[in-house]
C-alpha cells in the first residue's frame, strides 16, 4: 500500500508518518503544498493520500479534483483543521474517501485509515 | 465579538489542549488588549476573511512549544523547524476549529509565523482586542483575537 502525505505543517507531515508506518505501509512520499503534491503524486502514483484543506500555493480540494483526474481510483482521506459539516461534505462530494478533522490522535487517525483502506 | 463568540475560542482552546497533549489548559478571565506588546518567543498568526474580518494569534514560549511537539511526535528530540511549525498548526488547528461555529464563510488564511518581536510584521486584527490567557502545565501563553 502505497501512502502519500499532503500537509503545510512539517509536524503534521512527521505526525501522520509516525502514527501510520505500519505493516505493509510505504510512505512514497510528502508535500508541503497541492502543487509540489500534484507533481509528486504524478511520480509516485499513490495508492492512498492523506490530505490537509488550508495550505499555500493550491488548497487541498484543488488538488483533490487534480488528483482524482491523474489516478480515478486513488483513496483521499482529507486530514484538515475545517471541520465544519459544509467542508467536510464539500471534500466528500469532490471524491474524498473519508474526513477527519484536526486535532487527531494516534489512534483516530489509524482508525480513519484502516476503514479508508478497507473500503 | 459577542461573549459566545468569545466562548467559542475558549472552548476550542481548551479542546484542543485536552485533545492533543491529554493534558487540560486553564484560561484566565480574557480581557481587552490595550496598545502594550504581546509577543513571546514564537507566535502564529491567521487572518480571516469572508463573513468576519481581521485575524488572531497564539504566542507561547519555547519550552511550552518544545513540550507539546515532544506529545505530538512521541520523541524527544526537538528541533528548530518543528517549534516553529508546531505554533502554526497550533493557530491553523483553533481558527479552523472556530469555522463550525462561524460558518463555512469564515475563512482562514495559512499561518504566518514569527519568532520573537520583529519590528517590521504588521498583524492584522480587528479591535477590540481580546486576549484569552492560557495556562498549560505551568506555562503561559496568550490567544489574541481580533475579529470584527
Amino acid at each position: 500500500m502505497k501512502l502519500m502525505i499532503v500537509d503545510d505543517s512539517s509536524i503534521m507531515r512527521k505526525a501522520i508518518e509516525k502514527y501510520l508506518t505500519g505493516a505493509g505501509i510505504e510512505i512514497v512520499g510528502t508535500a508541503g503544498d497541492g502543487k509540489q503534491a500534484v507533481e509528486l503524486f504524478k511520480q509516485t502514483l499513490p495508492d492512498v493520500v492523506t490530505l490537509d484543506i488550508t495550505m499555500p500555493e493550491m488548497d487541498g480540494l484543488q488538488c483533490l479534483e487534480e488528483l482524482l483526474k491523474i489516478k480515478p481510483d486513488v483513496k483521499v482521506m482529507v486530514v484538515s483543521a475545517l471541520k465544519d459539516e459544509a467542508t467536510a461534505l464539500e471534500a466528500l462530494k469532490k471524491g474524498a474517501r473519508s474526513f477527519l478533522g484536526k486535532p487527531f490522535t494516534p489512534e483516530s487517525i489509524k482508525e480513519a485509515f484502516d476503514q479508508v483502506v478497507a473500503d | 465579538m459577542k461573549e459566545e463568540e468569545i466562548q467559542v475560542f475558549i472552548r476550542g482552546t481548551i479542546s484542543y489542549f485536552e485533545e492533543v497533549t491529554g493534558i487540560k489548559a486553564e484560561l484566565d478571565i480574557p480581557y481587552t488588549k490595550g496598545p502594550e506588546q504581546l509577543l513571546l518567543d514564537y507566535s502564529g498568526h491567521i487572518g480571516i476573511s469572508g463573513n468576519r474580518k481581521g485575524g488572531l494569534y497564539i504566542t507561547c514560549p519555547r519550552p511550552m512549544l518544545e513540550d507539546i511537539t515532544r506529545k505530538i511526535l512521541l520523541t524527544d528530540e526537538v528541533d528548530d523547524q518543528s517549534v516553529f511549525d508546531m505554533i502554526g498548526e497550533i493557530a491553523n488547528t483553533i481558527a479552523g476549529n472556530a469555522r463550525t461555529s462561524f460558518g463555512s464563510e469564515f475563512n482562514i488564511s495559512v499561518p504566518t509565523i514569527f519568532k520573537g518581536k520583529p519590528n517590521n510584521f504588521r498583524i492584522v486584527l480587528r479591535t477590540p482586542v481580546v486576549v484569552l490567557p492560557i495556562n498549560w502545565k505551568g506555562y503561559q501563553a496568550y490567544l489574541v483575537v481580533g475579529i470584527d
